[in-house]
C-alpha cells in the first residue's frame, strides 16, 4: 500500500465522487501501549457477519494510546471496521471463563451496546476521503 | 446556585446541614435526604455519644453502599447505580468514629477525568454513554465489603471485587483470582464455612447463554475451584446459601428479556417458576435443580442440615418491584407505592426426593444476619424490619427471629429512622447488635449497639454526627482495638 509520488500529488483528485478513497481510522483509548492493532473492513453484511472476505484486513504496532491507520483507494461503498487490541500478541481476541471480551475492540461508528453492532449499524459511507473514529472500549 | 451548591457551600458548617434540606425539601419525601450521595470522600469526624461503648466492644464496622449520584449535572435514577463509598466506624477507647472513602474503581477514575458519567448504570441509561467493553466497565463496587486474608473486599455483583486496605480504606487494585476468571461477575454475598474458606457465585444472565459461575476460595485468598453451569433461564441471582455438604443458589423469576439499562431487562415472569439449584461443595457439581412458586429473593439467612433435609431462610418478596420500582423511586426521591416488603420463609429441601416447602415465618425483614461462628446451625436471624408501616419503605427496626419457630424479639426506633443492616457481633459477657441508621428528621447519620439477647430494651449505645452519609447495603464488622485504625490518621 506504499503510495507513490504521483499519487501524493494527485490525491486531492481522489476526493472526487466515483473515484478510489483514502480512509483514514483514527483510533482512540487503546489501553496500553502493547502489542498490535488488528482491523477488518468489510463491505457487505454477509462477509462481517461471518468474519470473512474482508476488503482490507492489517495490523499495526501500538505505539501511542492513540493512533491513525490510512487504507488506500477504497472503491466507494459501504464498510465496516472491526478491530481489537491484541495486546499479548496472540492473533485472538482474548476472552474469560464466560466469553467476555478481555482485550480492547471497536467498531466503526462507535456501534452496538449490547454486544457487537450490525453491519448496517457499523456501516460508514465511503464517497471520497474519510474519517472513521474508533474508540476502544 | 441551586439547592446542592448552596449545601455544599455550607459544608463548613456542618451544623446547619440539616436546615436547608429540610426547608428546601417542601414537597419531597423527609426521608429523601439519605439518597442525596456525595461528591468526595468523607473525612474523618468523632460521633456524639449518648450512653457508653462497653468495655468488651471495640473494632471496626465497615459499610458499602451507593454514593455518588450526580456528575457533570446528571443524576443516577436506580439505587444500585452510584459508585461505591466505604465507611468505617471505628469504636475504641476514644469514642466512635467515621469516616467514608470511594471506591476507585476504574469506572470512578475515568469519570473523575471526563467530568461525567460515561457508562450507563444498572438501572439509568444516558443517551450519550459510551459503549462498554463488558460489563466490568459499568463496575461501581457498592454493594458490599467482606474480609479476606488481612484485606478488604468491596463488592459489586457484575464484575470484579476490589482490594480495600482496612486501616486507609484506599483502594489497592481489582481482586484477581486467575486470568480466565478476569472481568467474570463475583456476587456481593460471598458466604465462609466453618474452616473460614470463602464461597461465592457470579451471575452471568446476560451472556449469550445464562450462565451462574461457582467460586471456591481458600482462607489464603488463593482459589481453590471454580465452575461454570448453564442456566436453563437468565433469572435474577444476588445470594446464595451455603450449607456443611451443600451451595444452594435460587434462580429467581425476573428474567432478563429486552431494555434500556440491566434493571429495565429484568422483568418479573410469575409464569416462570424460580429454580432452586443445589450444587455440591465437593466439586460444585450441580445435584438438584427444583421448581418454586415464582418469587423474588435478594438475600438469604444461614443454611443447616438434618437428615436428607437441607434447611434455610430467605427474605421473599412476591414479586420483583423492589428491583424495578422500589430503588428507582428511593433513588429519584419520590413518595409512592413502592413495593411489597419480603417475608421471612424457611426454605425445607427434601433432597432425595427433589421436593422443597416454602413456609411463611410471619415476619416482614430484610439484610438477615447471623452469628458467623456458627454458620451452618439453625440459629436466630438478625435484620432490619418494619418496612410495612415505614415512611420509605426500609426498616425502623431491629429484628431478632427463630427461624424455627418464628418467635420474634424487637425494637423500632419508630417514624423517622432509617435501621441500616444489623450485624451480629460476639463479646466476652454479652452479644451485640450494630447498625447505623439515619435519622432523617435530624438530619444525622448514626450508628448503634444493642444487647443481641435484648432487642426490645432498646440500645446501649448511640452515636450521632452532625453529618448526612448516604444509606448504603451491606458491610462487616472487624473487632479488635487499634490505634492506628483508618480514623486516627
Amino acid at each position: 500500500m506504499k503510495r507513490t509520488i504521483a499519487g501524493l500529488l494527485f490525491s486531492s483528485l481522489y476526493a472526487l465522487p466515483g473515484a478510489a478513497a483514502d480512509v483514514t481510522l483514527a483510533v482512540s483509548n487503546i489501553e496500553a501501549v502493547q502489542g498490535e492493532l488488528r482491523w477488518l473492513v468489510f463491505d457487505s453484511a454477509e462477509d462481517y457477519a461471518a468474519d470473512r472476505n474482508p476488503v482490507v484486513a492489517g495490523r499495526s504496532r501500538v505505539q501511542a494510546d492513540a493512533m491513525a491507520v490510512t487504507l488506500h483507494d477504497l472503491p466507494p461503498g459501504n464498510y465496516a471496521v472491526k478491530l481489537f487490541h491484541d495486546a499479548n500478541q496472540n492473533g485472538e481476541l482474548d476472552t474469560n471463563m464466560v466469553g467476555l471480551p478481555t482485550e480492547g475492540y471497536g467498531f466503526s461508528n462507535n456501534a452496538g451496546r449490547f454486544g457487537p453492532p450490525d453491519f448496517d449499524d457499523a456501516a460508514v459511507e465511503v464517497q471520497a476521503d474519510t474519517r472513521i473514529d474508533v474508540r476502544v472500549r | 446556585m441551586n439547592r446542592r451548591e448552596f449545601i455544599q457551600a455550607l459544608g463548613a458548617c456542618p451544623a446547619l446541614q440539616a436546615l436547608p434540606h429540610m426547608a428546601l425539601a417542601a414537597g419531597s419525601p423527609a426521608w429523601k435526604l439519605g439518597f442525596d450521595g456525595v461528591s468526595g470522600d468523607l473525612s474523618p469526624l468523632s460521633l456524639k455519644v449518648q450512653g457508653a461503648v462497653p468495655e468488651d466492644f471495640s473494632g471496626r464496622l465497615y459499610r458499602n453502599g451507593p454514593a455518588l449520584y450526580e456528575r457533570g449535572g446528571r443524576r443516577y435514577q436506580h439505587w444500585f447505580d452510584p459508585d461505591g463509598m466505604i465507611q468505617c466506624y471505628e469504636f475504641g477507647p476514644k469514642g466512635v468514629t467515621h469516616q467514608g472513602r470511594l471506591v476507585r474503581t476504574a469506572k470512578l477514575q475515568q469519570e473523575e477525568r471526563a467530568g461525567r458519567f460515561l457508562f450507563d448504570g444498572a438501572g439509568t441509561h444516558f443517551a450519550d454513554a459510551l459503549p462498554a467493553r463488558s460489563n466490568e466497565d459499568g463496575n461501581v463496587a457498592n454493594i458490599s465489603i467482606q474480609p479476606l486474608n488481612g484485606e478488604l473486599l468491596a463488592l459489586w455483583e457484575a464484575g470484579s471485587a476490589h482490594r480495600i486496605d482496612p486501616q486507609t480504606l484506599e483502594t489497592l487494585g481489582v481482586k484477581h483470582w486467575s486470568d480466565e476468571l478476569k472481568g467474570v461477575p463475583f456476587s456481593a454475598h460471598p458466604h465462609f464455612d466453618d474452616n473460614g474458606d470463602l464461597w461465592n457465585i457470579g451471575s452471568v444472565p446476560f451472556g449469550a447463554r445464562p450462565m451462574l459461575v461457582l467460586y471456591h476460595v481458600a482462607k489464603d485468598g488463593t482459589l481453590r475451584n471454580a465452575r461454570l453451569h448453564q442456566l436453563e433461564f437468565p433469572g435474577y441471582m444476588h445470594d446464595f446459601v451455603l450449607t456443611p455438604r451443600y451451595l444452594v443458589a435460587l434462580n429467581n423469576s425476573a428474567v432478563l428479556g429486552a431494555g434500556d439499562t440491566f434493571v429495565d431487562r429484568m422483568r418479573w415472569n410469575p409464569s416462570q417458576p424460580s429454580q432452586l439449584l443445589v450444587f455440591d461443595r465437593s466439586d460444585l457439581s450441580l445435584q438438584a435443580t427444583i421448581e418454586v412458586p415464582a418469587t423474588f429473593v435478594f438475600h438469604f439467612g444461614n443454611g443447616w442440615e438434618q437428615g436428607r433435609e437441607i434447611s434455610f431462610t430467605g427474605c421473599a418478596y412476591p414479586d420483583a418491584r423492589i428491583m424495578s420500582d422500589g430503588m428507582r423511586l428511593l433513588a429519584q426521591q419520590q413518595s409512592g407505592a413502592y413495593h411489597t416488603g419480603a417475608e421471612l420463609v424457611r426454605y425445607t429441601i427434601d433432597l432425595p426426593a427433589r421436593a422443597a416447602r416454602v413456609e411463611p415465618l410471619g415476619v416482614v425483614m430484610e439484610f438477615p444476619g447471623f452469628d458467623q461462628r456458627q454458620p451452618f446451625r439453625a440459629q436466630t436471624l438478625y435484620g432490619s424490619a418494619g418496612q410495612e408501616r415505614s415512611e420509605s419503605s426500609l426498616g425502623s427496626a431491629v429484628v431478632a427471629v427463630d427461624p424455627l419457630t418464628g418467635k420474634q424479639d424487637r425494637f423500632d426506633y419508630g417514624d423517622g429512622v432509617v435501621v441500616e443492616e444489623p450485624l451480629f457481633v460476639p463479646g466476652k459477657g454479652n452479644n451485640y447488635l450494630v447498625h447505623s441508621y439515619l435519622d432523617y428528621r435530624a438530619g444525622r447519620t448514626g450508628v448503634a449497639l444493642l444487647d443481641a439477647q435484648r432487642l426490645a430494651s432498646g440500645p446501649l449505645m448511640r452515636a450521632e454526627m452532625d453529618r448526612v452519609t448516604p444509606l448504603g447495603f451491606h458491610g462487616c464488622f472487624l473487632p479488635g482495638a487499634d490505634a492506628s485504625g483508618p480514623n486516627s490518621a
